[in-house]
């Protein structure tokens, strides 16, 4: 049987070099699905007769010397938010049970004509709100808590069932898995990638990015899937760079903000933080500045950005609450009920806190003139399931779901690009992440900072230890 | 708030409750005024909520 290849990259030199076929590739990744799939329940869906087809026709635009790039003939998964035409979008809900759109989304679509091979829907939280436990398990302790919302996504790529994965992020739900299963995650910029085919959880503050192996892949993903698009006014028509060539990059004289107060407000653990100043160091010692701030602004994101979302969402649902109540999980029937009865007047005080959190968080970039703002993606390693109470609505507890938020959802309310990269691990073996927030649509010198961190460690080649993986 | 108060809220905004539904609404409604009474307090008079057209459009 032919090895998965590690990465997309290693994927398309094989491909290029003419010792990987496309189908080949592809058995070999579901191979790996079929094995490691009762474990971990990555997969809500599969579409593996037209992924085998499309791998088929990707061969014969080899043999004919038409390769379209670096996405020739990849394996990838897509959030089930996410449409894939022909494939059962179901949101994870049984409300949407039987759904079969007839459209890509955007990104999607995007990603068909790089040349990917779309494998299937990857799990999700219930409509991506976090309010249900999915099947999915940590392939790095099968007891543990794999991150969400995008938790079939992290989770596909880090047992190699899909060399890439999309997910979603309103509050963190790439970051978040990307670091618990040890990969990389990004959220770019909000516009950055059309969000046509999406089911929203919250249109202020969602947004589609890759979930990787590496910062190289992810630069690849990101650069078939993002750009302007007529069917999604919010998409920017900014140019795309080439994300991948802008690695590699030096980073002396780049200027990294962290606000460590902020860690010890948001209950983050002596491992985290631990993992986060080794980064530091070891970004100093490529010739990054490390400088210290404080960004107090950012703790309003979380209380701000939640009241923004519970009632965009509540507003999504409002018919389908109606008519079928009982097809929801409870936890997310409650926080939808919960939306209906937040007042307008509050909608309207936290979207001006939004945009008060954004603008100081401006300023404090320009006061430092900074290309990035650090910190741990999570306050600590991912948990025993036993022990996570999925909550959104509490105050910012390590043990909750909202604890996550708290750190991460400052990137969706100021609409800043933000990557999650493997920089640690626990004394217990399980994954840490290193955060780092840059400047709007400035993907490819943030991307390059994550690369240079990445390349100068060995975090992103560990594994999971999960049998057959 | 009582039970019979939230029952009347969610009546009249038309949000179905089902059996149980009450006790984790209320104490997520509770944590919700209590982040909103926080936010109210670094919430300003600052008016930036207009509708500014795009100056390309002309």
């Amino acid at each position: 049987m032919t090895a998965v290849p590690d990465t997309i990259e290693a994927a398309a030199d094989a491909l290029r070099a003419g010792t990987l076929s496309c189908a080949a590739l592809l058995d070999a990744t579901i191979a790996r699905l079929r094995a490691t799939e009762p474990h971990v329940h990555a997969w809500a869906h599969l579409d593996l007769d037209r992924a085998r087809e499309t791998a088929a026709q990707l061969d014969a635009e080899l043999e004919r010397g038409q390769p379209r790039g670096p996405l020739h003939g990849i394996p990838v998964g897509v959030k089930d938010v996410i449409d894939a035409a022909g494939c059962p979008s179901e949101a994870g809900s049984r409300v949407l049970r039987g759904r079969v759109p007839t459209a890509d989304a955007a990104s999607v679509a995007h990603l068909r004509a790089a040349g990917a091979v779309i494998v299937g829907k990857t799990v999700t939280h219930e409509f991506a709100y976090g309010q249900d436990e999915p099947p999915t398990r940590c392939p790095w302790d099968l007891d543990c808590y794999p991150g969400g919302s995008s938790a079939g996504s992290g989770v596909a790529v880090a047992v190699g069932s899909a060399l890439a994965a999309l997910g979603t992020d309103t509050g963190g739900s790439i970051r978040n898995p990307a670091s618990v299963n040890g990969i990389v995650g990004l959220k770019p910029t909000n516009g950055r990638v059309s969000r046509r085919g999406l089911i929203p959880v919250s249109p202020t503050l969602d947004q589609i990015g890759p979930l990787t192996r590496t910062v190289g892949d992810c630069a690849l993903v990101l650069s078939a899937i993002a750009g302007g698009d007529a069917g999604d006014p919010t998409a920017s028509p900014q140019p795309v760079a080439d994300y991948r060539a802008a690695l590699g990059r030096p980073v002396d004289g780049a200027r990294i903000g962290v606000d460590r107060a902020a860690f010890a407000d948001a209950r983050v653990g002596a491992e985290a933080v631990a993992a986060v100043a080794a980064a530091l160091e070891t970004l100093a010692s490529l010739g990054a500045e490390i400088v210290e701030v404080a960004a107090p602004e950012l703790a309003h994101a979380l209380p701000a950005g939640l009241t923004v979302s519970l009632a965009e969402a509540s507003e999504w649902h409002r018919e389908l609450l109606r008519a079928r109540p009982a097809d929801y999980v409870a936890g997310t029937r409650t926080l939808l009920q919960l939306g209906e009865l937040v007042p307008a007047t509050d909608v309207i005080a936290a979207r001006r806190v939004c945009r008060r959190v954004a603008r100081a968080t401006r300023q404090t970039f320009e006061r430092h003139r900074l290309d990035a703002l650090a910190g741990p993606v999570l306050p600590g390693p991912t948990l025993p399931l036993r022990d996570l109470a999925v909550d959104l609505t509490r105050d910012g507890d390590a043990a909750d779901l909202s604890g996550a938020l708290r750190l991460l959802i400052g990137a969706n309310v100021t609409g800043l690009p933000a990557v999650s990269v493997p920089c640690g691990s626990s004394r217990t073996g399980l994954p840490l992440g290193l955060h780092l927030m840059g400047r709007p649509f400035g993907e490819a010198p943030l991307l390059n900072l994550a690369h240079a961190y990445e390349q100068a460690t060995d975090w992103h080649v560990r594994r999971p230890p999960l049998p057959h993986a | 708030m009582s039970d019979p108060e939230l029952t009347t809220l969610c009546a009249a905004a038309g949000v179905p409750l089902l059996d149980g539904d009450l006790v984790p609404l209320r104490a997520a409604l509770d944590r919700q005024r209590d982040a909103m009474r926080a936010l109210r307090e670094i919430v300003t008079d600052e008016r930036d909520d207009a509708v500014v057209p795009d100056p390309s459009w002309r």
